[in-house]
């Protein structure tokens, strides 16, 4: 690291705009990512969080998406403006990416031990010798059972959570600065989620990792993020450290996320359903997004889209009310205080 | 004591596994190992469990979508095996079911209102079918005149609710649903356990709600029972299968769940399950869980614990179960 780089964030994303065609998905977005840290980043299917992450990488395909907007500043260097050749020494070596169906991402015509030591022959580090040496710690390291044996092995031969360990130890055979994880427990049974997050928790605390966690799942964001960004309908709408987004949001979607998700031992309070559907990511309206579905929404919601605010030390939100304003239940019967 | 309206006794399908050459039988997938359920009218039962521990195949053998290979399912207190045509009817009206794909399961080249008049068109049933569709997706919060739309012009919530008002038109006895919310966001699974409940209040039908989710489970049914490897590990109120469940399986997948709320999450001891769910084609002797559980003793892997009934309606299949 160069002195100029010191004290700051690892990651940068500033006003961030992804389209496809006529399609805003991710909309002028900016968040930052300090070294060391995990930040998870929390949605619905058509928030924009896996848009987001996938044009941090840069694996949108140009057309259709393009960029109109915004900057990603990694290690000081703006990754959209990057040449191709130097964006593909990036990823895989500085930022390294797992998905979230691991069957679909792990070629079934080569084997895991050719496919793990892939990243580190294309970034020509190491002989040959050295990429095996490499790709047995890293599999070694998922906590994967035999790994020299596993070299030789095709994924089919293997269940769906030792693939996404193969996976991970793909992701992070380079060692890279920050790991990207899109939805990397959804596609598991639960026993074997709570397995890969327990082996993601370690990792990171072992190599001091910075991680990006994108998910639609609250319970599995709170075992990682220490700040959480929560997206809707392609808008950051809400940003700060986990405990507080969870405890004292201060955006009505994400009181409303947290209501409509079970909490298992909690039978007393009926699950509140968010009424409606996502907006129209084509027309979207014109103030703030969630708005038509909005229990709190006055007119000045419907009319003007609130900024994204500060409205605490380090904790943003979208919002033109303030927490004692919120509508939090239908009626005071339904949902006690 | 109260007829169970469906009952399975020593429920059983075996897949056969065929070789590659020859197409000769060569081993079995034990995907529902001999299961006894009984279900009362008007009941919410829970059936949760991993992939691969035979609950799909269980709701698809109540139902009879598939035919049983051992065992046997009655409906009303008399065997299903061998109905005549009238008694099959019978059954496919009282019997519905609701499946996670909301996307497959409905024909996308029919109107709504096409797709709701079907299953009364099949069992004759008189009167104004477009009345009745209408009335149907009205109780399901859609609107009379959506019945003259497609299925491709509405959203993953309300097609599911289409496919609800589907099976509840014919006022079904049972309502099957296999993974029904699964594949809806939270704001979204939240309206759709909403409606059901709703429904199953206002029509007294009994609801099995197959589903790998604990937590959402556990806001919908009365009754849940736990599948692994086929076999029914433990069957209890939910009371006492969430605050003091008795089989070491249960445990471990309720001590799974990741609690949504980080000061909780992050000083939570996590003791993950090891290891991965046995292949059906080739279980362990004795208990199924005997290779991944955390107190398991020497007797366990050699004899099979039965389903014992360890307080009134509470059972597991456990030699030690904590209590």
């Amino acid at each position: 690291m160069t002195a100029a780089l010191a004290g700051r964030p690892l990651l940068e994303v500033r006003d961030l705009t992804v389209r496809f065609g006529p399609l805003t998905a991710v909309n002028a977005v900016s968040f930052s990512v300090e070294r060391g840290e995990t930040v998870g980043i929390v949605g619905e299917s058509g928030s924009g969080k896996t848009a987001l992450a996938h044009a941090v990488m840069r694996l949108h395909d140009t057309p259709p998406a393009s960029y109109p907007s915004g900057e990603v500043i990694f290690e000081g260097r703006d990754l959209l403006r990057l040449d191709e050749r130097d964006m593909r020494a990036v990823r895989g070596a500085d930022i390294a990416m797992i998905f979230q169906d691991p069957m679909a991402s792990l070629n079934p015509v080569f084997t895991i031990g050719d496919q793990v030591a892939e990243a580190v022959l294309t970034h020509g580090r190491d002989g040959k010798e050295g990429a095996r040496r490499r790709t047995v710690d890293a599999l070694a390291e998922t906590g994967l059972p035999d790994p020299e044996r596993l070299l030789d092995k095709y994924p089919h031969e293997l269940s769906g959570g030792m693939q996404q360990r193969v996976m991970i130890a793909m992701a992070l055979v380079m060692r890279p600065t920050l790991l990207i994880a899109d939805e990397p427990t959804t596609a598991l049974d639960v026993t074997i989620q709570a397995q890969v997050l327990s082996l993601l928790d370690d990792l990171r605390r072992r190599h001091d990792m910075t991680v990006l966690f994108i998910t639609h799942d609250l319970g599995a964001l709170a075992r990682l993020a220490d700040r959480v960004l929560v997206m809707y309908a392609g808008h950051a709408v809400e940003l700060g450290a986990a405990q507080t987004v969870y405890r004292a949001p201060r955006m009505p979607y994400t009181v409303d996320l947290l209501a409509a998700t079970p909490r298992p031992g909690d039978r007393a309070h009926p699950l509140r359903p968010i009424p409606g559907a996502m907006p129209d990511l084509i027309n979207p309206p014109r103030g703030c997004p969630f708005a038509p579905r909005c229990r709190s929404a006055r007119d000045i919601c419907h009319r003007t889209k609130p900024a994204l605010e500060q409205k605490a030390d380090g904790h943003w939100a979208r919002c033109h009310l303030e927490p004692d304003e919120f509508v939090r239940s239908e009626s005071p019967a339904e949902m006690p205080a | 004591m109260t007829q169970p309206v469906i009952e399975a006794v020593s429920l059983a399908k075996h897949f056969p596994i065929r070789s590659k050459i020859l197409g000769r039988t060569i081993g079995h997938v034990r995907a529902v190992d001999g299961v006894d359920l009984k279900l009362l009218p008007g009941e919410t039962l829970g059936i949760v469990g991993e992939s691969g521990c035979g609950k799909s195949t269980l709701g698809r053998l109540l139902v009879r979508l598939l035919a049983p290979t051992g065992g046997d399912l009655r409906y009303a207190g008399r065997t299903t095996r061998g109905l005549d045509r009238a008694g099959d009817m019978a059954f496919r009206r009282a019997v519905q079911v609701v499946f996670q794909n909301p996307y497959a399961s409905l024909d996308s080249k029919l109107t709504v209102g096409r797709i709701l008049s079907q299953p009364l068109r099949l069992h004759r049933v008189p009167g104004d079918h477009g009345a009745r569709v209408g009335a149907a997706l009205e109780r399901v919060g859609l609107q009379a005149k959506d019945a003259a739309r497609y299925p491709h012009q509405f959203s993953g919530g309300q097609r599911q609710r289409i496919a609800i008002a589907r099976a509840v038109i014919l006022e079904p006895r049972v309502l099957i649903c296999d993974e029904a919310t699964s594949a809806l966001d939270v704001s979204v699974q939240a309206q759709i356990v909403d409606l059901l409940t709703q429904l199953q209040r206002e029509t007294g039908m009994a609801l099995v709600f197959i589903a790998h989710d604990l937590a959402v489970v556990e806001r919908l049914c009365r009754r849940v029972m736990v599948m692994y490897l086929g076999h029914t590990m433990e069957v209890a109120g939910v009371d006492a299968l969430y605050d003091s469940a008795a089989h070491p399986y249960t445990r471990a997948l309720l001590a799974a769940i990741p609690i949504p709320d980080p000061a909780v999450e992050r000083t939570r001891r996590h003791a993950p399950l090891e290891g991965q769910v046995p292949s059906p084609a080739d279980p362990p002797p004795g208990c199924p869980f005997s290779t991944r559980c955390p107190i398991v003793r020497p007797r366990c892997r050699e004899e099979r614990p039965p389903l014992r009934e360890l307080a009134p309606g509470r059972y597991a299949a456990c030699h030690f179960p904590v209590t």
